[in-house]
């Protein structure tokens, strides 16, 4: 790795987390798990659920410190970060979380962001009164107001119904195609990765390690049917292999 | 509120009642206790003994939050501090408030500072435990939330945490501020030469029920204004986003 090349790549290379259960019992979450994300591009690490996806983006993100091996970030990294649940604040309207969040976010900038996600109608709602693909939408509004270097995602469209995850990742493509940020998305859904990352890295069960590494070369829509297919099928391939 | 008053009224009716069947020296009837009232009012005694009283009740309160305030969140948030303090507040807890105001008292004196720091170290147990437990509720998904956007110190107490112990504040300040008034009243009938505990232990040495209820009832009276008035309102402003729930 060249010093120019680590401040402004994603390098992660853990040699192990483990984390501890309930009853007490140290459990390997992750083993060897290495990859790179340049700048520009989006990353999908799929894997099956409880793999110790939601651990890594947390280890990435900063908020978890507890592991061994290094994980380089760029430097004046500004990270947005949508949750696996919205974690939006109760107490406060939709368009304060966001501005609390990214408090140099011009009004013009939050118009626009609010219209892209279809909550132009909804900013003075408490997050208790939107559904929950409204209050996705609104964690998403608020993880791209912070005109982010660094999007992590972690499964943003679990537990929605097929239409709404569809429309939502239709939007979340078109926003990644717009800005110029490294994104981490987190999914356990294959259809998921192929249509948001240039880059797919299949994790293994639990130790989480990366298996397999797949370039899309027609990234978010502009891919024919058949490419897609190759790519299920090579994904496949991988987790059968082990 | 209508069936509340007409069941304040009856209760007024049945001491009418009781006044008039047993000894008016032991039980004087609600307006001869009014015109006692009348006759301190006029002679600016029950206003000076209310606003002295009223005064200790404030400056213990205050006294006893901001302590509370911040045992509590160490507590909460360190278990290593909730070790070491946890028996303080049980020994604390169980200590007799009589027992806290007399020593007070000898160590620190007849004075202003011994009565008020009396009555905060009493209600101080209490109080904490509760801000202990709401500081343990605290979400740790939002507290990740706040880290992950880098909010500022302030911005995260006064957005995040805030909001979520403000509830825990609100039954403390109701929980606590009931204790006070009660015990501020036996610190002052022990060692204060003035205010409604004073005027009350003077009305026991002359066998003066009806000076004694004259005290006792307007203070009662000012307590029960601000718990509907000041903390009940407030505690529907803090948890006003509840009500919007879908």
């Amino acid at each position: 790795m060249s010093p120019a090349g680590g401040r402004t790549r994603l390098e992660a290379r853990l040699t192990r987390k483990t984390v501890r259960s309930a009853s007490g019992l140290c459990i390997e979450v992750i083993a060897d798990l290495a990859f790179t994300l340049e700048e520009g591009e989006t990353g999908a690490l799929i894997g099956p659920s409880g793999c110790g996806k939601s651990t890594l983006l947390r280890i990435i993100a900063g908020l978890d410190r507890d592991y061994e091996g290094p994980v380089h970030t760029p430097v004046e990294e500004r990270i947005g970060m949508a949750f696996q649940e919205p974690r939006l604040l109760p107490w406060r309207s939709l368009e304060d979380n966001i501005r609390l969040a990214a408090p140099q976010a011009t009004d013009d900038e939050i118009d626009a962001l609010l219209a892209a996600l279809g909550l132009a109608e909804h900013r003075t709602h408490f997050p208790g009164e939107l559904s929950l693909g409204l209050a996705r939408r609104a964690a998403l509004a608020r993880a791209f107001a912070v005109r982010p270097t660094l999007l992590l995602l972690d499964e943003p469209f679990v537990s929605l119904d097929t239409p709404l995850a569809l429309q939502l990742q239709h939007d979340l493509a078109r926003l990644v195609e717009s800005r110029s940020m490294r994104t981490l998305l987190v999914t356990h859904d294959v259809g998921e990765a192929i249509h948001l990352a240039d880059r797919i890295f299949v994790l293994s069960p639990r130790p989480a390690r990366v298996i397999g590494e797949i370039v899309v070369a027609n990234p978010r829509g502009g891919m024919c049917f058949e490419e897609e297919r190759m790519i299920v099928a090579k994904i496949d391939a991988l987790r059968r292999l082990r | 509120m209508t069936v509340r008053l007409l069941s304040l009224l009856s209760l007024l009716a049945l001491w009418q009642v009781a006044a008039h069947f047993g000894n008016p020296r032991l039980l004087p009837g609600p307006f001869t206790v009014f015109a006692t009232m009348k006759a301190e009012a006029a002679s600016g005694a029950l206003f000076a003994a209310l606003g002295i009283t009223i005064a200790r009740v404030a400056a213990a309160f205050a006294l006893a939050m901001a302590v509370v305030s911040a045992i509590g969140y160490a507590m909460g948030r360190s278990a290593l501090v909730d070790r070491i303090a946890d028996p303080w507040i049980v020994v604390l807890l169980n200590l007799p408030a009589l027992v806290i105001i007399v020593l007070a008292y000898v160590w620190g004196g007849l004075n202003e500072t011994a009565a008020i720091g009396a009555v905060a170290l009493n209600k101080l147990p209490n109080t904490t435990v509760t801000i202990r437990e709401g500081v343990r509720t605290l979400d740790a998904g939002l507290d990740e939330m706040a880290r992950v956007f880098r909010f500022s110190p302030g911005k995260r107490l006064r957005h995040v945490v805030l909001p979520q112990l403000a509830p825990f504040f609100a039954a403390a300040t109701r929980s606590g501020l009931s204790l006070v008034w009660k015990i501020v009243l036996v610190v002052e009938l022990m060692g204060r030469p003035n205010g409604v505990g004073f005027e009350i232990n003077v009305a026991f040495q002359l066998f003066d029920v009806s000076l004694l209820l004259a005290y006792a009832l307007p203070f009662t009276a000012i307590m029960l204004l601000i718990e509907t008035l000041a903390v009940q309102p407030f505690e529907r402003h803090v948890s006003r986003w509840r009500s919007h729930a879908a």
